[in-house]
């Protein structure tokens, strides 16, 4: 996994923050991958919310991973998922099968 | 104000004002109309789709043009004293601290709100609904933000 401590530490922190303590989020793509460079941190986050709640936290969260240092100048990529969610995409079942817990 | 900043400063002003009386003219045609996730599981007429389109593309327009052009310009005028190294969110702060824009807070989320316009997943519908309505929520926010600039870069260009 091509992620330092510190950024894990930060993106796990801002995600309970505003997705509450019971939330999970998984790092898939690129990232996972020691062979690679560079790339987006594409995250897969689930939390107990609405979707209008969901949105509005994901723009928090960004907004404040943005902000770190840790974080300067990447591209981070959320995709959202709640169980008040009508169905399951296709882009939910590769980001549970290969995304890794931060 | 030098001639040459003066001149940038007009040049931008000019292109926000287009980008913001489009993005009115499109939130006024939307009116106040909110989008559900069933809206999107069919498909959007394509005259509403125009019109969506047009409105990303304005807030877009105009939250760049103030955030690369507009705001370092108004840090510039008021010959501000900045270290090399001053971060993007320390500009943000001086700002918000000089009155020049009404929340340093307020616009980092704008700007998220700009790029998940270039989100790359497909999302569900629940969530497409609720990002649309978001971003005409933010475009009058973002007019807003435009309404407390504009007097203040107007004041400094009558200087």
């Amino acid at each position: 996994m091509r992620l330092s401590d510190r950024q894990r530490q930060t993106i796990r922190q801002a995600t309970r923050r505003y997705f509450g303590a019971e939330s999970t989020v998984l790092l898939f793509g690129s990232r996972l991958r020691d062979d690679l460079r560079g790339g987006d941190i594409d995250l897969y986050v689930e939390g107990n919310l609405d979707a209008a709640a969901l949105v509005e936290a994901r723009l928090r969260f960004l907004a404040e991973l943005h902000a770190a240092s840790c974080l300067e100048g990447e591209k981070i990529d959320v995709v959202l998922f709640s169980p008040h969610l009508a169905q399951q995409r296709e882009i939910d079942r590769i980001a549970r099968r290969d995304g890794v817990e931060l | 104000m030098s001639d040459a900043h003066r001149l940038k400063m007009r040049a931008t002003l000019n292109e926000c004002l287009l980008h913001a009386e489009i993005l009115q003219q499109d939130l006024d045609e939307l009116g106040d109309t909110t989008f559900s996730p069933a809206d999107l599981e069919l498909s959007l007429a394509p005259a509403t789709v125009r019109l969506l389109d047009q409105l990303a593309y304005r807030f877009a327009k105009l939250q760049d043009s103030l955030g690369e052009k507009m705001l370092p310009l108004l840090l510039l005028v008021a010959e501000e004293p900045m270290a090399p190294t001053t971060t993007f969110a320390e500009k943000l702060q001086r700002l918000e601290r000089l009155g020049y824009i009404p929340s340093a807070e307020q616009w980092r989320l704008l700007r998220e709100v700009r790029n998940q316009i270039a989100h790359e997943y497909p999302e569900h519908p629940e969530i497409k609904a609720a990002v649309l309505n978001r971003l005409l929520q933010s475009g009058r926010e973002l007019l807003a933000f435009w309404g407390h600039l504009l007097p203040i870069a107007e004041r400094m260009l009558a200087d």
